[in-house]
């Protein structure tokens, strides 16, 4: 008997499943404006937030009657595999080819990459490698600690390696570890990551404030009196770097390349390839990866228990790096007899250049004449390198282990 | 090449090389995981050594 409601299915289907789905829906499509509203707030970002908002709105309103009882939707289906499926998927689904060809093999995580080196500065990083390494090490303290919390409830050592990554605070890097080593657990880690990576902006100036004083958050650094480092310096570094990083862990290979090579373009000053990589590819990435990130986050991906676990302890992860980096930046702090400030170490989390904007935020509130930035790249970029050691260890070491 | 900057070269290769060596052709040679996975972890640690010993030796020489 024809129903009047099915003309309308995004509404129609919120009757067809059981009531837990449709509620599921209605918060999901909350959550997609909430995060618009906070854009408009500028509380969070939004070049990735928006269309990531957006896209979670369309992808849980607009959803199809699809066989017997089933619900879908026109976006994309990450989870199909089979080659003449997913053929058929391809000409069908609107944002399949970008989560097939650029998400799903990593491609989309080295173009951001190599926007990233060609925008950072490894000055401070070079001029005083130990430092910088020490706070990226004590950052990287959620991925080391959540392993084991993760094990304890209940994943296996590749999953809950694959969900620590997340305290790494690259989703590069995380993207790739959950590739390599959890495939099933690939699109919720992937999407929980880079809200939370996103809110780390908005949450971790709360953590300073309970962990650093005021009277040190308000510790002047000269920004001149950080050592001249040449070109050559810098293109030599990011050479023997890439070399010996891609020797050792092979499989994180394309995102060292990907990094190094935005390094070696900006030391070299291409500057055709720098307009070209800091604006289109790197703005058209982050958009493309907002869209996709806001799409998978639809009822048949989020609605599977495991999220519930992955929420928390993605959430810890990023807490405790946050901690081992405020704590690196205490000792830091006392072994320079007072002379740096702590905040450096939040920069050791590496949110490229999110974290080390959050200690020159944080420090600028306390005292206008802190200009904490230059200092505060050396660790931002030293966490890179060692949350992508980390992902060479845990992908290529994880498996030696059985 | 200046003598200096050289030792801190020669010294950063080798190092690098023992580690890279030792993280990536010995536990293949190796049959007990335990022993694997520790010569891995040695053979990262001197790689990395070696990478630090190479920047240093860069820093070094510029100064002075």
């Amino acid at each position: 008997m024809f129903n009047f409601w099915q003309i309308f299915e995004g509404i129609y289907t919120f009757f067809t499943g059981s009531l837990e789905t449709a509620l599921l829906r209605i918060l999901l499509i909350g959550i997609g404006l909430l995060l618009i509203y906070l854009c408009h707030k500028q509380i969070l970002d939004p070049l990735i937030l928006l269309p990531m908002g957006m896209a979670m709105i369309a992808v849980n309103a607009g959803m199809l009657v699809a066989g017997v009882g089933g619900i879908n939707s026109l976006f994309l289906e990450p989870l199909v595999s089979q080659p003449d499926k997913l053929m058929q998927i391809l000409q069908i689904e609107f944002l399949q080819p970008i989560y097939t060809f650029m998400f799903s093999n990593g491609l989309i995580a080295c173009l951001i990459f190599i926007g990233i080196g060609v925008i950072t500065d490894v000055d401070y990083l070079v001029a005083k490698p130990l430092p910088s390494m020490m706070l990226a090490v004590a950052a990287e303290l959620g991925t080391i600690i959540v392993l084991p919390i993760a094990m304890m409830w209940g994943f296996n050592i590749k999953q809950a390696a694959a969900i620590a990554m997340v305290g790494g605070a690259d989703g590069p890097m995380v993207l790739y570890t959950s590739l390599m080593l959890a495939k099933d657990l690939f699109v919720p880690i992937s999407v929980i990551a880079y809200i939370y990576l996103s809110l780390a902006y908005a949450g971790y100036p709360y953590l300073i404030k309970i962990m650093i004083p005021k009277k040190l958050r308000g510790i002047r650094m000269d920004p001149f009196a950080i050592p001249k480092v040449s070109r050559i310096e810098k293109l030599t570094f990011s050479v023997i770097a890439l070399l010996v990083l891609s020797l050792l862990f092979p499989v994180a290979a394309p995102l060292f390349l990907s990094f190094f090579l935005g390094v070696a373009i900006k030391e070299m000053a291409i500057t055709r390839f720098q307009d070209f990589i800091e604006g289109p590819l790197l703005y058209g990435c982050t958009f493309l990866l907002g869209l996709v990130l806001g799409a998978l986050f639809s009822i048949d991906i989020i609605g599977n228990v495991a999220v519930i676990k992955l929420l928390v302890l993605g959430m810890l992860a990023l807490l405790f790096s946050g901690i081992g980096g405020l704590l690196g930046g205490l000792l830091y702090y006392k072994i320079s007899g007072g002379k740096v400030n702590p905040l450096v170490g939040i920069a050791g989390v590496s949110c490229v250049p999110t974290t080390a904007k959050v200690a020159q935020k944080e420090a600028f509130k306390v005292n206008k004449w802190v200009m904490l930035l230059p200092y505060a790249m050396g660790p931002n970029v030293a966490g890179v390198i060692t949350t992508a050691i980390i992902t060479g260890i845990y992908v290529t070491a994880i498996p030696l282990l059985k | 090449m200046k003598p200096f900057r050289k030792k801190f070269w020669i010294a950063g290769i080798l190092t690098a090389a023992s580690g890279i060596i030792l993280a990536r052709v010995i536990p293949g040679l190796l049959t007990q995981p335990p022993l694997k996975f520790a010569s891995y972890l040695l053979g990262v640690t001197l790689a990395l050594a070696g990478l630090a010993i190479l920047i240093f030796g860069m820093r070094r020489a510029d100064s002075r």
